[in-house]
């Protein structure tokens, strides 16, 4: 979807805003050792699945959406403890009796209600006419609710302007109308050196022990000079910024075998792998630190797209645009 | 490929095409002078009740007259939570809306490109045929008869219902006077909301209607919102019910769960064999307060024989079992065929 090929012209001609979308129900569960904020795929598959549905449509045909930046506006998942300090668990649902009457099994899952708002590149090969902007406009703010997002279904929209448009140039004027809200950026430079600094106390740690460790609370006693022993909290993420464990895509642990060879898929039409999930760090950060032109702080690194290694069989989604 | 060959898809799975938000329960005084004011939330509070020992006993404990005394002057301390109106406000006010998406017949997932078009061509005849009339129709009277209350409904004064659609407005003052047995209403309020519905559901324009309920039932009176189902609660609290906003300031605003109002809106099943009273529509037909399924699959008349006779033999079933089955299809579920059989 976002593969910007170099043998024609498709490139950047301007963004889709979508204003404080609020989204009921997603799947709070974004990997086996994750939760909170939905998987970063849950939201690109359903700017991807639009992106198909413009290409059926007439004025919009040359018209494609690329990467995709989340600001998260609220994060709710529904979940209960009895009092703090407890664990918590996820509210589940029963589901329908079954056919003798009995109790049907529960089926597990978590879900969250979300406030988020969406930049999408638009992608094409000339730039749009006022007309194809305004079809745009009117089409995926149309589509956005008919369709679901990371699991969950659309609820509504900001009330004024809910879907904007922004030529490329205007990038920047798009911040403002993030706030308030933070930002999902890769924190894979600040992880390396996590992983660089756990090291250096134990040389055996891996990189998984890193991200565990990103996660931790130690409580350090130290003596004072009455002699009395106060203890203070540290955690390796201090001084990092907001830090969050996250999936970034998928490793393939098989071979990558043929369409119609593995059973039962959803798509036996295409070729399939077992894969396993991949995880870095994550780092919310507020838009208005993401002004600065060029470097890390530029907004136009923050948006997310796919990218497919098939020497590694590495199935990500990533901030990088310098493979 | 023959159709005999045909057979059902081991990944299939639809969406909803009926998406009902989560209902807000809300309160407002109707005597109030000023009639500007805004309504609040209605409020989930924890509550500590001294109970009695009023469960059965096990036999042994009832033939020992003297652990039996002991037992019943036991206090039964509970924390629960609990919703009511308060004091100088007599109307329950509750909101949500419903999202009415193009039903194509077209499956969210499903791996057999042979089959989902035995399965569109399926559903195009049926909307060709009979059109989903009948369907909004049964539809629009459960959103206006506020069905959709369930308990709350029970014991009110009356009930006026707002249903919003663009810029238009439909209110309806007495929402009780439309029956909960049968879906013999129909009048000029049940046909636009039907015609928004049956729209919706062609595709024929986006459809979100936004439904209000203003129920009058008395002031200070409890209201029932939805109970959270948690599976590990500790021993502290025996009910938690259903906080639908955790935003600053009404952190505790009481709420129905979707499933709950959209189990309500498509209670139009009257289809299943011996019927007294309309069901939700289910594959099963289960009702989980009554312990039942109506449609057991030994009487042939279940969601998966009705649907497979129809969609791999081409074998339709009556007019009101294919209202049934599309009814299944809007539901939406996950209806694929293990292949471990």
């Amino acid at each position: 979807m976002s593969r910007v090929d170099d043998d024609n012209n498709i490139g950047i001609v301007g963004y889709l805003l979508f204003k404080k979308v609020m989204i009921d129900g997603a799947n709070t569960i974004s990997s086996p050792l994750t939760y909170g904020f939905p998987a970063i795929t849950g939201f690109l598959g359903s700017f991807h699945a639009m992106s198909r549905k413009m290409a059926d449509d007439e004025s919009l045909s040359e018209v494609s959406l690329g990467g995709v930046l989340l600001a998260c506006h609220d994060c709710q998942p529904q979940m209960y403890r009895p009092n703090s300090y407890n664990n918590y668990t996820f509210n589940q649902t029963r589901n329908p009796i079954k056919k003798d009457g009995k109790t049907a099994s529960i089926i597990e899952e978590g879900k969250c209600r979300l406030v988020m708002s969406f930049v999408v590149e638009v992608l094409a090969d000339t730039t749009l006419t006022t007309e194809q902007q305004a079809s745009a406009i009117q089409n995926t703010k149309q589509w956005i609710q008919q369709q679901r997002m990371a699991g969950g279904s659309v609820r509504g929209l900001a009330i004024f302007e809910p879907v904007q448009f922004f030529d490329n140039s205007d990038i920047s004027a798009v911040i403002p109308q993030l706030l308030p809200a933070f930002v999902l950026m890769d924190a894979q430079n600040e992880f390396a050196q996590i992983i660089n600094d756990v090291q250096k106390d134990d040389p055996d740690a891996t990189p998984l022990d890193a991200l565990i460790e990103v996660c931790a609370l130690h409580q350090i006693p130290e003596t004072q000079k009455n002699g009395d022993t106060k203890w203070l909290t540290t955690s390796r993420k201090s001084g990092h910024g907001w830090l969050v464990p996250m999936p970034v895509g998928y490793q393939g642990i098989s071979e990558l075998y043929d369409s119609g060879v593995m059973q039962n898929v959803r798509n036996p039409e295409y070729p399939s792998q077992y894969v396993e999930a991949v995880y870095s760090l994550g780092k919310w950060v507020y838009p208005q630190r993401l002004n600065r032109i060029g470097g890390e702080h530029d907004i136009a690194n923050a948006f997310w797209r796919y990218r497919y290694d098939a020497d590694d069989s590495l199935y990500l989604v990533t901030q990088r645009q310098d493979f | 490929m023959s159709k005999s060959a045909l057979k059902t898809a081991s990944v299939l799975a639809f969406e909803r095409n009926l998406d009902v938000s989560d209902a807000y329960l809300w309160q407002t005084d109707s005597k109030a002078a000023n009639k500007a004011t805004s309504p609040s939330p209605v409020v989930i509070k924890e509550k500590s009740v001294r109970g009695t020992i009023s469960n059965r006993l096990k036999n042994t404990i009832t033939n020992d007259l003297a652990k039996l005394d002991a037992e019943t002057e036991k206090a039964n301390l509970q924390k629960v939570d609990s919703a009511s109106l308060d004091e100088n406000n007599d109307t329950l006010v509750a909101r949500f809306s419903l999202k009415v998406l193009p039903f194509t017949g077209k499956p969210n997932v499903c791996n057999d490109q042979d089959y989902q078009k035995a399965l569109e061509q399926v559903v195009t005849d049926y909307i060709d045929t009979q059109g989903v009339d009948e369907l909004a129709r049964r539809y629009a009277i459960n959103v206006l008869n506020a069905r959709w209350l369930w308990r709350n409904r029970v014991g009110t004064e009356s009930i006026k219902i707002t249903v919003k659609c663009n810029d238009q407005t439909i209110i309806i003052d007495d929402a009780k006077a439309y029956g909960l047995k049968n879906f013999n209403s129909d009048d000029a309020n049940i046909r636009q909301v039907a015609d928004w519905i049956k729209a919706g559901l062609n595709g024929d324009e986006f459809i979100i209607l936004y439904v209000e309920a203003q129920a009058i039932i008395g002031y200070g009176q409890e209201v029932y919102p939805s109970q959270e189902l948690i599976l590990d609660t500790g021993s502290k609290k025996s009910k938690v019910l259903y906080r639908v906003s955790d935003r600053r300031g009404s952190e505790d605003n009481a709420g129905m769960h979707s499933q709950k109002v959209s189990n309500a809106i498509r209670t139009i099943d009257d289809w299943y064999p011996d019927a007294e009273f309309p069901i939700a529509v289910e594959p099963y037909g289960a009702v989980t307060t009554l312990g039942t399924a109506f449609r057991q699959p030994k009487a042939k008349m279940d969601f998966y024989t009705l649907f497979d006779n129809w969609v791999l033999n081409g074998d339709a079933p009556d007019i009101s079992q294919q209202h049934y089955v599309m009814g299944v299809l809007i539901r939406g579920g996950v209806f694929g065929a293990s292949g471990k059989e």
